[in-house]
């Protein structure tokens, strides 16, 4: 029997630290084990604190960040989040930080900062878009 | 695809508790741009968000109520308010901006299934 394969687009809007957060992750990680393609993951509101190169997670528990990272590696996935609701949190790239004469920057590289038109292409290039929040 | 050229926002939180709001609002102004049917459906504590008495000191924060009025300008009017959440809240169709169709909670699920893509705020 062939297994039809389905483009999705994911918008996240579930802080780093909630269960939606981690949950977005698993659905990603499960749906390119099956096959399914993903067409971009899109960080809004307070998930776009997910790009901060400097969390420090304890050990023992889960760094989502870092696992984000390495699934878009591995798969070849588009990871970016919101311009303006990363950088009213303190979430900059190089490009926004000499924009604005910042002292740093601080977004981890697998993450870029896009538009909210990059997010809309995707959802209409999508077969299905999900959210988690 | 004009199938996909449709979008419902789901608006459920209280204007000026955080900025879910206003960031919300911020994506439906966006999505105008990119959609030819973009509709708003405000539920639970987000009716207060269309509350016409509303009177933030604007030195803190953005009057919402100011950028929901200037919906018609971005084509945007297909609003929608959920009955249920206005009577748990004693608020009266007529206390709302924009006026807003009132839809009962059994048709709430076929004005979800109109879009073909759905976002919460």
């Amino acid at each position: 029997m062939q297994q039809t394969s389905t483009t999705f687009c994911i918008l996240v809007t579930a802080a780093p630290t909630s269960q939606g957060a981690l949950s977005a992750l698993q659905f990603c990680q499960a749906a390119v084990v099956k096959n399914h393609t993903i067409n971009r993951v899109f960080f809004y509101g307070d998930a776009s604190l997910i790009a901060s190169a400097l969390q420090v997670i304890p050990q023992d528990e889960l760094a989502l960040a870092t696992k984000w990272c390495e699934f878009a590696k591995q798969y070849n996935i588009t990871l970016q989040t919101c311009v303006a609701t990363s950088l009213r949190r303190g979430i900059v790239d190089n490009n926004e930080a000499t924009r604005h004469a910042l002292m740093s920057s601080n977004t981890l590289p697998e993450i870029e900062i896009a538009g909210l038109g990059q997010l809309f292409i995707a959802m209409q290039q999508a077969d299905r878009f999900l959210q988690f929040h | 695809m004009s199938s996909k050229k449709n979008i419902l926002f789901i608006q459920t939180q209280a204007p000026y508790g955080d900025q879910q709001a206003q960031e919300g609002l911020d994506m439906i102004l966006g999505a105008s741009a990119f959609y030819d049917d973009v509709a708003i459906i405000f539920v639970s504590d987000g009716i207060w968000q269309l509350c016409q008495s509303q009177a933030p000191n604007t030195k803190y924060r953005k009057e919402l109520a100011k950028i929901y009025q200037s919906l018609e300008f971005y084509d945007i009017d297909k609003i929608y308010v959920d009955a249920n959440s206005l009577t748990a809240r004693d608020v009266k169709p007529e206390e709302l901006l924009l006026t807003p169709k009132v839809i009962e909670q059994e048709k709430f699920n076929s004005l979800i299934e109109q879009y073909s893509q759905v976002l919460t705020l």
